[in-house]
């Protein structure tokens, strides 16, 4: 049975009086793409950022290979290997791409740094500061900052939110080629078609836990995950 | 871990740039309290001088600023993604308040 790089399990996280999270789940395998999928709402960023190492669950545990984690932070995370792509931008905004790749090169080496570039058609950009960049074209470059990292696990909360479909194929592309190369990749968000497109296996996440769906076709036959998330019209 | 020389550049220079900042304004008030005292000889020496409580209270106020501005650039999440911690940045932000009032301690 294949052992998860990435296992943040029975997580539980409530702010004020609200529990977000009672007993998720999250386990993302080597060599494949883990969707999470869920309403507005439901914790999967919360789950994800406790997962990384950006926030602290109440109770719960993560598990990065053979380490055990009560409080996961996400410098110790990195240094293992991990690369986390949060919702909101990655970029610094005063900083040029060529000075984001510059500091990947002094903490990883440039052994992925042209590969990453040219992969995701950034050479035109490459001297551009981030907020002179569109919305695709900043995921592209999130991206490739990931890419040109080499993780053993890569953590992408809403990848696909807000971009054109072609840079969306980019990005599908490119989550598959990192699982391929060996990664351990998991992805979040509504884009229901990209998502599963990307997706080897597909978690659910709906009143503070998690269910493990199976491979994206599995999950289109799951009747309770189609009535309460993706609705009788997608199977149409 | 520190970050890329390029970014350390950065802190170093935003840490003395709001040192500076926070130093003239404690200086400015601190004149403004000793200048009424006739027993005090030099109040722009004396109030060039802090006590062990307002030196940390200047450095608290520093790092403070640094870690604002770096928020606001977008920086905390970039760096730990590089392994960068805030413990690296607090270093990043001590050493040169703590040579800077070295300087001005000695010049005093």
């Amino acid at each position: 049975m294949k052992q998860p790089l990435l296992a943040a399990e029975s997580i539980g996280k409530s702010f004020g009086r609200r529990q977000v999270l009672r007993t998720a789940s999250l386990w993302v395998y080597p060599g494949a793409v883990t969707a999470l999928v869920g309403r507005n709402g439901e914790g999967k960023s919360t789950l994800f950022k406790i997962a990384a190492g950006l926030l602290r669950a109440d109770y719960g545990m993560v598990r990065y290979e053979e380490h055990r984690f009560s409080r996961t932070r996400l410098p110790d995370m990195a240094r293992r290997g991990l690369f986390f792509l949060p919702e909101r931008s990655l970029l610094c905004r005063s900083l040029t791409l060529r000075n984001h790749f510059r500091a990947i090169e002094h903490h990883f080496g440039d052994r992925h740094v042209d590969h990453a570039v040219d992969l995701l058609n950034l050479g035109a950009l490459i001297d551009r500061q981030a907020h002179q960049l569109s919305g695709g074209e900043r995921r592209r470059a999130e991206l490739a900052l990931a890419v040109a990292r080499g993780p053993s696990c890569l953590l992408a909360d809403e990848p696909f939110l807000g971009i054109v479909p072609r840079d969306a194929e980019f990005l599908t592309v490119v989550f598959k080629q990192l699982a391929r190369d060996g990664c351990a990749v998991a992805i979040t968000g509504h884009e229901v078609q990209s998502l599963f497109d990307t997706a080897d296996d597909v978690l659910w996440m709906t009143a503070g836990t998690t269910h493990a769906l199976g491979t994206p076709a599995k999950a289109r036959k799951h009747h309770q995950f189609v009535r309460e998330y993706l609705g009788f019209e997608a199977l149409r | 871990m520190l970050p890329a020389p390029f970014l350390v550049r950065g802190f170093v220079v935003r840490a003395v740039a709001f040192w500076a900042f926070v130093r003239l304004v404690v200086y400015a008030v601190t004149l403004g309290v000793v200048s009424q005292d006739p027993g005090i000889v030099d109040p722009v020496r004396e109030a060039m001088q802090l006590t062990p409580q307002g030196l940390l209270a200047v450095v608290a106020l520093v790092y403070g600023l640094v870690l604002i501005d770096a928020r606001r650039r977008n920086l905390p999440v970039f760096l730990a993604n590089m392994g960068v911690g805030r413990v690296a940045v607090g270093a990043l932000v001590l050493g040169p308040v703590l040579v800077a009032e070295i300087i001005v301690g000695m010049v005093l």
